[in-house]
């Protein structure tokens, strides 16, 4: 909540004039009262980037995405996020502004063999593609359920002929992306985010490699990126709505909005008896 | 008073939600069945720009206020996990274990007996019977469905008598007294999301009449992804617990979108009572 802008209050045609020590008093110019806010609005909703709880799905397309980054060297909070985005000609790389970010790695494969997001949007790669997991013309490998994504975001199958689990070609690694400062991401619905905001987006291994070199520069003592996020397979991230929290503020917000009216209501009594009451004459 | 359209909007997603629920909790004691998991996404976000230009300053947030519109039912996804297998020791019965699904067939005729169509069914459900057909001429093995379990090319598994003893290896070969009766097909599909649940315990296997399966779906026993089980029967992968739990959370979701529209009510109650002295 912002208060309405000031306004500056003073008292008109007054008999004795503003009293400043020092000064003459003129009568007839105006006196200063002080300053009156004529209300309040709501000026922005924070959102909070907290982690949300993670629940087990045991479903190969569900990705729940950890990170404990820490902020900047100017103080800035740092959030990661996975790379989405609609893309009109998918054997292209998307293009910068149409990336969007997401928390949400609750996914599914579409009929063409896409990993999208529930709402349709492509869930990209390192190198901004959208992931195709099955009918790829280029490789020609059908990931299907046996998709494998540690840690790091490596994407993983199981190759057919040897049995074992192997990188996919063309598309190593989830597109991870760290926001400096997210509260300057608008949301766009549907759980996407859009980012506004002056600093540069950096995928993670860019990142990773800044914070390895200010490490060895000895800027710092602690890794602030790398090792402090975690991508988990078969896992959602729920959430991170406080139920008892909403609650009370649901019925602060109510009280408050009470009060409000009870003003309404004084100031209607204080006229009802400037109105009706003074200068009655029978009683 | 958006709130009471937010509210409203969480509801019907939540009451979506406890139905896919109740029909995981009905099902707990389908063979092959597998559970659904549902998941909600947030409704479109309205931007509201109309705030004074002396607010553009001092701002965490870029300019404008954002209020959401609530939550619906976004996706609820089949969780392929592997179910309980049951021993029965029938002989008829058989589990996959790990991926992939039987294909069955069944013909559809008009009223004179003619084929229309041959329909091709993908299932879970190993729960076969010996059973006289009488366009294939003998005895073949039939889902409680009725339809008819096909061999690794996709052609129906036909035997010339009711035989006892039949014997299926964990690669699918299907012997009876000695004589070799073919493979049975195990196919793997890559997204099973898209499969068509049509009732019955079966998926649509599009497959046009008489396509051999091996155009579209690999052999799953030939991956090295899928192994069957003679007499045992897989259940579903539906837990009691985990159910409940969810079962919990949704009314405790409702209840809580419930009070916001009460307070929203009341909001309004204390609007209207303004002028009531």
């Amino acid at each position: 909540m912002r208060a309405f802008p000031e306004q500056l209050l003073s008292r008109m045609r007054d008999s004795e004039g503003p009293d400043f020590p020092g000064v003459p008093t003129m009568p007839g110019q105006p006196a200063i009262i002080g300053r009156l806010n004529s209300g309040v609005y709501m000026s922005e909703a924070i959102p909070a980037f907290t982690q949300g709880d993670i629940e087990e799905t045991r479903n190969p397309y569900d990705v729940a995405l950890l990170d404990n980054l820490q902020p900047d060297q100017d103080g800035n909070e740092r959030r990661l996020f996975y790379s989405v985005a609609r893309i009109e000609d998918l054997t292209q790389p998307a293009q910068e502004e149409d990336i969007r970010y997401t928390r949400n790695g609750n996914w599914s494969v579409n009929a063409e063999g896409y990993l999208v997001t529930p709402d349709g949007y492509y869930v990209l790669d390192n190198q901004n593609q959208a992931i195709r997991l099955n009918n790829d013309p280029l490789t020609g490998v059908n990931v299907g359920q046996d998709l494998k994504i540690n840690q790091a975001g490596e994407l993983l199958y199981r190759d057919s002929v040897s049995k074992d689990y192997q990188v996919l070609t063309n598309h190593q690694r989830l597109g991870l992306s760290v926001v400096t400062d997210p509260q300057k991401l608008v949301r766009e619905g549907t759980n996407i985010f859009r980012y506004e905001g002056d600093a540069e987006v950096k995928a993670i291994d860019i990142a990773e490699a800044e914070d390895q070199a200010a490490l060895a520069a000895g800027e710092y003592d602690t890794p602030t990126v790398a090792g402090r996020y975690g991508t988990q397979q078969g896992w959602r991230e729920r959430s991170n709505v406080d139920p008892a929290q909403t609650m009370t503020s649901m019925m602060s917000v109510l009280r408050a909005y009470e009060a409000n009216q009870r003003v309404i209501t004084t100031i209607d009594g204080t006229l009802d008896k400037a109105a009706n009451e003074i200068g009655r004459v029978n009683g | 008073m958006q709130s009471l359209n937010i509210s409203t909007s969480a509801m019907r997603g939540i009451q979506q939600a406890l139905d896919n629920t109740a029909n995981n909790l009905a099902n707990i004691d389908t063979n092959g069945y597998k559970r659904r998991v549902a998941s909600f996404s947030e409704l479109l976000s309205d931007s509201m720009t109309e705030q004074p230009a002396a607010d553009n300053q001092n701002r965490n947030t870029p300019v404008g206020l954002r209020v959401g519109s609530g939550a619906r039912l976004g996706l609820s996804k089949l969780d392929l996990g592997q179910g309980n297998v049951k021993m029965t020791d029938v002989p008829t019965d058989v589990a996959i274990e790990g991926q992939g699904y039987f294909l069955v067939t069944h013909k559809i005729k008009d009223a004179n007996g003619a084929v229309i169509q041959e329909e091709s069914r993908l299932t879970r459900d190993g729960s076969f019977k010996v059973q006289f057909d009488d366009d294939e001429g003998g005895y073949v093995l039939h889902t409680p469905s009725g339809h008819i379990l096909t061999d690794n090319n996709g052609v129906n598994i036909v035997l010339p008598e009711p035989v006892q003893n039949i014997e299926i290896t964990p690669e699918g070969a299907l012997t009876a007294n000695g004589v070799a009766y073919g493979n049975i097909g195990i196919w793997k599909v890559d997204n099973p999301d898209q499969l068509k649940q049509v009732g019955q315990n079966l998926f649509d296997a599009e497959l046009a009449s008489g396509e051999n399966p091996a155009t579209k779906y690999a052999n799953a026993i030939d991956e090295g992804i899928a192994t069957l089980r003679q007499g045992a029967l897989e259940g579903s992968n539906v837990t009691m617990t985990e159910e409940m739990s969810q079962l919990v959370n949704i009314q405790r979701a409702y209840q809580l979108n419930s009070r916001a529209i009460g307070i929203s009510d009341q909001m309004m109650g204390i609007a209207n009572s303004l002028r009531s002295r």
